[in-house]
């Protein structure tokens, strides 16, 4: 039998009960002081702040106010670093009038009502505070972390080509000077910052947004043509520690230099790929292409990757040429940046197809004829980087000429002599399914 | 109150009105009674936007007929949904009416509903005063403006002020015209005199949640630092102190998002299903049940201001245990689908890039054991020099207690795919045909990897692999599965043959 309660005893609990409530919503609001260095890892699509406070507290739980966290911040990514590890994060929120939507407030003095339309309020930043719960008082630091949007950067490249580009033996340099564009949108700054750029070589494309036409119709109609859209696949992306500390301010930007080279030797490069090469018995030809390559030494970047970004290429000592704009890859240290030229006139390579012909208890075998012609009074060494068109299972029977074979792909490097031709030829042994 | 009303008569009469006030909230019961504040508060937020509010509330009572006010209500109540649920063998009372009162939620409304009342606007530093003919009134240019008919007190002039631009308006008779605060009048019928405790119920929109989640990771460590939590946003125009919250997911939430955000001619297309009994099919959306597919309580109580988004931390491990493996799932599909099935072309374009994938377990032993909502988690790595990078984000389905959890972290670096059809040949035509690929895999990171090499057999469900140089699991239809282990600068391929017959 369950023992009788008295009302007085009820009453005594509720009351006791609202105390606790009055005093917790009640509880005084601790005000952190930011201290140390902010670390912003900037991604071109948002940034991760990481950041210090100071604060002192009693044991148990108290509400924090933290200055400064942009309205930008996502406060669902808030995580709370504790040093001690003791500190734990119960519930976070932004005070002020920022996700204020009602339209109308009122004041009542006697008789009168006066109504006020609050949606023509300025809208105001306001804090965050949180609620933390923990196990010792004291003054303690802790880092807060959180994404937000606002702060963006891109590296740009300003090149100047000397030399002559037309004679194939003359020896070029160039000039390079490398810039990071860092531009923060939000209205705080930040000050004394280590700051490091996370970006994917996208290789100068902006996400694609495929226009609706014709071809899209219905998926579920026979009819149908369907491209699908897929966009493209995200890339590994790779982090660039800026060297030092950084003020990035408040609604500007700001260019830093990380790379200025001056009289860089190059080489240059002829090369051909399979995919240009038309395979026809008529007189189809493709060029190769033009390619200047330097490294990436510690005369370049200070023996750091250096980040990708849009290149601005001038042709002659007075820039006096904008030769074409380009796009820098990322580039590792000590790695090798290449710049596309253009296709070299003189040399022609085409593809004949020999044929195929059946072998009796061997299969098929098929033979591929590359035919390079040099019309140019200088002799120059040729990279064919090929692919034989076949869709096939195929094993390299013979060739004509030395080759690195990685994969599918034949690598012939042939010395092409002034004003003559040369003649590679490669026979495969093609496997047919099921045979 | 006649007192009041007297005084209200006189001033009105100074301002010659006399006779045009009026009563916004007459008396409909005996007496008047306040309930207590609401104490006790659970808030079950649906993930369709509405939420579903019980409080406890406590008033004195009169035997029989009382009008009971309630006040602390949020502005977006529902006005039909309020009711009543008591501890007690018998009800404390029978509710004869209700009405809900509530003037701030639409301007024009309540300027309608003043007209003929003194007013006060102030205009370039000084007051305009005098009478509001009526609510706002469109002008005749037919741009849309529309103005607030004043007449002065003098009787001699009419103001039209424009709607659009007030800021501020006063009606010096108004107090015990307006609801300025949700008011909740019941009409009861109490059996017997005294204190009642009841339990009031009621619905309110203009609240949601979703859940969020962190994992930290540091490179080459087997363990993360992983956080859940709960953002809850509260636009209802009321505060919870003190509340229990349960999150609902619910087969009409859950059935959202099965009308995708579609481009071109698929643009806003809705799933259909059949409803029981009904020979027409419906809107999935509306046919979907509100009843609760899961429940997750907050584990403590939360005050949820209004007008603010309040984040709830739900579980937290900062010694999580996680598993990392490699997945190569080459094959994309672009062009060549007008017939999948015997498009020579089919399935040939492949992409490159190897997957990093995490795996956890949801137990008590790691930190966590409690059921997880689906929602969005976003992956982080710690830098040697403790900047925090986000490394992308990434949907995770709901992972009930004891189950694992899979997130995709992104491209591997060091790592590549290649897939390559070698062959296709119409053993028999529209019967039989036969397709080979070689699968080519690098690895020019430091580390030994296991990479799990996925292949789809998407031409038919009826196939047989009748070559294969490795060897291969089927974890699921109509896909096979080959684990290859590479050495730090290692290359490997796979060949496989596929007959499909139908």
């Amino acid at each position: 039998m369950k023992p009788a309660r008295h009302p007085a005893a009820c009453v005594a609990v509720v009351l006791l009960t609202a105390g606790l409530v009055a005093a917790t919503s009640a509880a005084p609001v601790i005000e952190a002081q930011a201290v140390g260095s902010i670390m912003l890892a900037v991604r071109d699509d948002g940034v991760t702040v990481r950041e210090s406070y100071r604060v002192t507290l009693s044991p148990t739980s108290h509400i924090v106010r933290v200055p400064g966290i942009p309205l930008e911040a996502d406060l669902s990514s808030l995580r709370l670093m504790d040093r001690r590890g003791d500190a734990r994060l119960e519930n976070w929120w932004r005070t002020g009038g920022a996700d204020r939507r009602s339209g109308l407030s009122a004041t009542v003095k006697g008789e009168s009502v006066q109504l006020t339309r609050t949606d023509r309020e300025p809208g105001r930043p306001g804090e965050v505070e949180i609620q933390l719960r923990v196990a010792a008082g004291g003054e303690r630091t802790f880092d807060l972390v959180y994404a937000m949007t606002g702060i963006t950067w891109k590296a740009g490249y300003d090149v100047l080509l000397r030399g002559e580009l037309g004679n194939v033996t003359n020896v070029m340099s160039v000039d390079v000077d490398g810039w990071i564009e860092l531009v923060n949108h939000t209205a705080r700054s930040f000050s004394n910052a280590l700051v490091s750029i996370v970006g994917e070589d996208r290789l100068g494309r902006t996400t694609p947004v495929k226009p609706p036409g014709f071809l899209v119709l219905d998926e579920d109609s026979p009819l149908s043509d369907l491209w699908l859209y897929q966009p493209p696949e995200k890339g590994t992306p790779h982090v660039y520690a800026l060297p030092g500390r950084i003020d990035v301010p408040a609604a500007d930007g700001l260019h830093l230099s990380h790379v200025a080279a001056r009289r860089k030797p190059v080489d240059r490069i002829f090369l051909v790929r399979a995919e240009e090469i038309p395979t026809d018995a008529r007189g189809v030809f493709a060029h190769p292409s033009q390619l200047i390559q330097f490294n990436n030494a510690a005369d370049y970047g200070g023996g750091r990757a250096v980040p990708p970004g849009s290149a601005l290429i001038y042709l002659g000592s007075q820039r006096s040429v904008l030769h074409q704009r380009a796009w820098f890859k990322h580039t590792p240290a000590q790695g090798d940046i290449r710049m596309d030229m253009g296709k070299l006139e003189g040399v022609t390579v085409r593809r004949i197809d020999r044929g195929r012909r059946t072998v009796p208890g061997q299969g098929v075998e098929q033979t591929m004829e590359l035919r390079v012609e040099n019309t140019l009074d200088q002799s120059l060494r040729l990279i064919i980087d090929e692919q034989p068109p076949i869709n096939l299972a195929w094993t390299l029977l013979r060739s004509s000429h030395a080759h690195e074979r990685t994969d599918r792909r034949l690598v012939f490097q042939p010395l092409l002599e002034p004003r003559s031709e040369v003649v590679i030829q490669y026979t495969m042994r093609v496997t047919l399914p099921g045979s | 109150m006649k007192r009041a009303m007297t005084q209200v008569g006189a001033m009105a009469a100074r301002w010659g009105v006399a006779g045009l006030w009026m009563s916004a909230l007459p008396a409909v019961g005996q007496t008047v009674q306040e309930a207590s504040a609401p104490q006790g508060v659970t808030v079950s937020i649906y993930d369709t936007g509405m939420a579903l509010i019980s409080e406890a509330r406590r008033v004195s009572l009169a035997a029989g007929e009382n009008d009971i006010v309630m006040r602390n209500l949020p502005a977006r109540l529902d006005p039909a949904s309020p009711s009543f649920g008591s501890s007690a063998r018998t009800a404390p009372f029978d509710l004869l009416e209700q009405r809900y009162h509530y003037d701030l939620l639409e301007v024009d409304g309540l300027l309608r509903r003043m007209a003929g009342q003194p007013v006060a606007i102030p205009v370039a530093g000084q007051s305009r005063e005098g009478i509001l003919l009526s609510g706002p009134i469109t002008g005749a240019t037919g741009r849309g403006e529309a103005f607030l008919p004043v007449q002065a007190r003098d009787g001699r002039s009419l103001w039209m002020m424009d709607a659009g631009q007030w800021s501020s308006i006063s009606f010096p008779f108004g107090r015990d015209l307006i609801a300025a605060e949700p008011q909740l009048h019941w009409l009861v019928r109490a059996r017997q005199e005294g204190p009642q405790n009841f339990r009031l119920v009621y619905r309110t929109d203009g609240m949601e949640w979703r859940a969020a989640y962190e994992l930290l990771m540091t490179p080459d460590s087997a363990q993360a630092d992983f956080n859940a939590r709960v953002e809850v946003v509260n636009r209802s125009g009321g505060s919870f102190e003190q509340a229990r919250v349960r999150l609902l997911l619910t087969e009409k939430g859950l059935s959202e998002p099965l009308v995708p955000e579609r481009e071109g001619a698929l643009a806003g297309r809705a799933a259909l299903r059949y409803a029981y009994g009904s020979n027409q099919e419906s809107f999935e959306r509306s046919v979907a049940s509100l009843a609760p597919v899961e429940m997750y309580e907050l584990p403590r109580t939360v005050g949820l201001a209004s007008d603010r988004s309040t984040f709830v931390q739900l579980a937290q491990s900062s010694t999580l245990p996680i598993q990392r493996f490699y997945v190569y799932d080459g094959v994309r599909f672009d062009r060549f689908q007008r017939n999948r099935k015997t498009d020579w072309n089919f399935g040939t374009e492949y992409h490159s890039s190897v997957q990093t994938h995490v795996e956890f377990q949801n137990e008590e032993r790691f930190g966590l054991g409690m059921n997880l909502p689906p929602g969005v988690c976003r992956l982080y790595t710690l830098r040697a020099d403790g900047t925090v990078d986000l490394l992308g984000e990434e949907q995770l389905g709901a992972i009930p207690v004891g189950g694992k959890g899979y997130v995709r972290v992104g491209p591997a670096r060091g790592l590549s795919g290649e897939r390559e059809r070698t062959g296709y040949v119409e053993v028999k035509p529209h019967h039989v045909y036969e397709e080979s690929f070689q699968v080519r895999l690098a690895n020019t990171s430091e580390q030994d990897v296991e990479i799990r090499v996925v292949e789809h057999l998407y031409r038919w469900p009826e196939y047989q692999i009748v070559r294969a140089d490795a060897d291969y699991t089927s974890p699921g239809p109509q896909r096979i599965e080959f684990l290859v282990a590479l050495k730090p600068g290692g290359r490997r391929s796979i060949n496989y043959t596929v007959r499909y017959t139908w």
